[in-house]
């Protein structure tokens, strides 16, 4: 069938070639209207923002002499990128023999951030044919990139970690690096990790998405409260922000100490002493109506002076003087006396090693008692020593 | 029996500056001994005095007895102790006082030896101390020297509390010495002065049997009955004086519920026992020792709440002895001074 065709075709194409060689003798130069075609079957069509779309263009020669034509596109739209390539290399000028058609690829680039609409551009063989090309745009397009959390509030107490699960999606066409950080008030800890390893940066495809979990830690001694914790991803040229928020709810710890940390200490028995307690409040929240009491070996008396604190605000630590009154027969060596400070929510208990000493009362006397022999020993030497 | 003998010659040599007919060289050295002894009776006396226990054999034979003793029980409870260093962390802590304390199983700890055998050393070494000078009429001779009377009595007793003191320090320091050679740990300053004051202790302790044999030996004429009379009492108060504290005591009160009675009757069973001095310084050598001793009488429970097992400091331990301390230096003076009244009324005559 084919060779038929040449067959038959072959008379009619002399023929033809014979008539332009004679009308458009004068027109060897530079092709003239009509002298060549262009022509792609998709004159119309549809894409996507950030789609690519590629058109073979065939370039017909009509005349019966080489025709060599200047491509370009004109009125394409700002910020779409062309290309036209043959043979794998990007052309400018194409020649196409008489009466055969030269196919050409025209690649054109539909930017993200583009309105919905149609873009009209034509395809350009300078003085002898133009092709216009009509992209229906079916979305409205972006360039931007996106941080997004499902859960950007979290509650928890002043010790614990916020862990939050972010997505960062790269809406633009290129490959983007983003620098992560957090504009954390002072002393938040935020690290950002993704596939389980801490990170400072991540790289996301063009058009891809990236999970980024983020763990803040609150401060020592952080107060109660609802704490902003902006956190950014910034890429090349677009970046993106989140807001991340931690109720921190108040805590009640405390502590009962001596200001020196020193437990141990000695006392006469039978006698008072005095020791010097210390109490903290290491919570975040205000303790109310702190209680001293105490559990001391039987017969030994324990007084606080004061013996109730109102009021300690976070952080903050006030001293109680204990008045420690030793049993007086206590046996010589270590005892436990303990003290608790008790508020409604919390309590503390410190633990003082009493070293009883017996009274030197009776050593004396002993003494006495031996230089009193050891008297009459010399009042007998005096008596009878016949001297 | 010559001790008494050469004290008089040597108190002759002193006196008179040349050696009796039979002066064999022995005196002719306690002589020259008295020479140099600055002069003075007394300590003339207390020279030849040391000298003469040194070197008898009833001294030998008492310091044997107690090395072997001392040596036996020390080698049984390093034995059994070296087994627990390494265990018990607890057990560390004036681990070198145990040395001293534990006993090895078959044999009792150092302490009971020297609490039982050191009565007898004061015996041994004071039984005969003025009645033997009596009945070989050594006294009444020496008594015609220019020497005060009472320096006689202080000699003899001096003498023989000073050859113990030296005796208990040696072996003590001896039983330290092994102790470190044996379990390798050298003992902690504290330690070293627990046990010096245990070895004074001791010392006090013999002094008291030193004091009552030498008083007895004032009091009886015949060496034995004052030998047999000392070993009575000493036999009295390491065996049948605990009966007797019982039958004296009876039996505790009917109510065991009933605290109060029960410490009184405890308390008076306690100071009962301490009549004993034995038990003053079994008691007074164990708190020395153990330093976890807290307490030597009964405990009320109201006591021990909220007491910690620790051991004490060593002031601490040496206040809760004090009394008893205090009691046998008493007891000793007391039993020196009774003889020193006895031998100074005493009528001194020459045999012959």
């Amino acid at each position: 069938m084919k060779s038929s065709w040449r067959f038959c075709c072959k008379p009619v194409l002399m023929l033809a070639a014979l008539l332009f060689g004679v009308f458009g003798f004068g027109a060897a130069a530079g092709a003239a209207e009509g002298d060549v075609s262009l022509y792609t079957p998709y004159a119309s069509l549809s894409a996507p923002p950030g789609d690519s779309i590629s058109y073979s263009v065939d370039v017909i020669n009509n005349t019966s002499q080489i025709q060599t034509v200047e491509l370009s596109l004109d009125n394409a739209p700002q910020d779409w990128k062309a290309q036209l390539t043959a043979g794998g290399r990007a052309i400018q000028k194409l020649s196409v023999k008489p009466k055969e058609t030269q196919t050409v690829n025209l690649q054109v680039d539909v930017p993200l951030k583009v309105d919905k609409g149609a873009y009209t551009f034509t395809l350009t063989a300078k003085g002898a044919a133009s092709l216009p090309l009509t992209v229906n745009v079916s979305a409205q397009g972006t360039y931007s990139t996106e941080l997004t959390t499902t859960q950007p509030n979290m509650q928890g107490t002043a010790g614990s970690n916020f862990n939050y699960s972010l997505t960062l999606k790269n809406k633009t066409a290129g490959k983007q690096l983003y620098a992560l950080k957090s504009d954390a008030p002072q002393g938040w800890t935020v690290s950002f990790q993704s596939g389980g390893k801490d990170v400072t940066s991540v790289s996301v495809d063009p058009n891809g998405s990236q999970d980024i979990s983020v763990t803040v830690t609150p401060p020592d001694g952080v107060k109660a409260g609802s704490y902003k914790l902006p956190v950014s991803a910034a890429g090349n040229n677009t970046s993106a922000q989140a807001e991340l928020e931690a109720v921190v709810t108040g805590t009640y710890a405390i502590d009962l100490s001596t200001p020196s940390g020193n437990l141990a200490t000695d006392i006469t028995a039978g006698s008072t002493k005095k020791v010097t307690m210390q109490v903290k409040n290491k919570g975040s929240s205000p303790l109310k109506d702190i209680e001293m009491s105490s559990n001391a070996p039987v017969n030994w008396e324990v007084t606080f002076e004061p013996s109730k604190i109102a009021n300690l605000a976070p952080g903050a630590s006030t001293q109680v003087t204990a008045s420690i009154k030793a049993d007086k027969n206590a046996i010589a060596g270590d005892y436990i006396v303990s003290m608790t400070s008790k508020t409604a929510e919390k309590s503390a208990d410190a633990t003082l090693r009493m070293t009883v000493k017996t009274s030197v009362l009776w050593g004396w006397i002993g003494i006495l008692i031996i230089i009193a022999v050891i008297g009459g020993v010399y009042y007998l030497f005096r008596t009878y020593g016949r001297r | 029996m010559t001790e008494p003998f050469d004290v008089l010659r040597g108190i002759r040599a002193r006196f008179f500056g040349g050696g009796t007919p039979g002066g064999a060289a022995p005196a002719a050295t306690a002589a020259a001994e008295g020479e140099r002894a600055a002069g003075s009776p007394f300590l003339a006396i207390v020279r030849k005095e040391i000298s003469d226990h040194v070197r008898s054999w009833r001294y030998v034979i008492l310091v044997a007895l107690m090395l072997l003793t001392c040596l036996a029980s020390l080698y049984t409870a390093s034995s059994a102790m070296r087994s627990a260093v390494s265990t018990d962390n607890a057990v560390r802590s004036f681990f070198f006082l145990k040395l001293f304390t534990a006993s090895g199983g078959s044999l009792p700890p150092f302490i009971t030896f020297v609490s039982f055998l050191g009565p007898l050393l004061g015996i041994g070494l004071g039984f005969d101390a003025i009645n033997s000078e009596r009945s070989k009429g050594t006294l009444s001779r020496m008594m015609a020297q220019p020497i005060h009377r009472d320096d006689v009595l202080n000699a003899k007793f001096v003498g023989a509390l000073s050859v113990i003191g030296v005796m208990f320090f040696a072996l003590g320091f001896l039983v330290m010495g092994l102790g470190i050679v044996l379990l390798g740990i050298p003992p902690t300053p504290e330690e070293v002065w627990r046990l010096v004051l245990f070895l004074l202790l001791s010392t006090v302790y013999v002094g008291f049997w030193l004091g009552l044999s030498i008083l007895l030996s004032v009091r009886f004429r015949q060496a034995a009955t004052s030998a047999l009379s000392c070993i009575g009492i000493w036999i009295f108060f390491s065996v049948f004086f605990s009966m007797l504290v019982n039958l004296i005591a009876g039996p505790g009160p009917a109510d065991p519920n009933n605290a109060e009675a029960v410490i009184r009757h405890t308390q008076w069973v306690q100071l009962l026992e301490r009549i004993s001095p034995s038990q003053l310084f079994s008691e007074a050598t164990t708190t020395l020792l153990v330093p976890s001793v807290r307490a030597l009488g009964p405990l009320t429970m109201e006591q021990i709440v909220g007491a910690i097992p620790s051991p004490l400091p060593l002031g601490q331990s040496l206040l809760l002895v004090w009394p008893q301390l205090t009691c046998m230096i008493a007891e000793t003076l007391i039993c020196f001074a009774i003889s020193y009244v006895l031998f100074m009324r005493q009528e001194i005559r020459s045999r012959n």
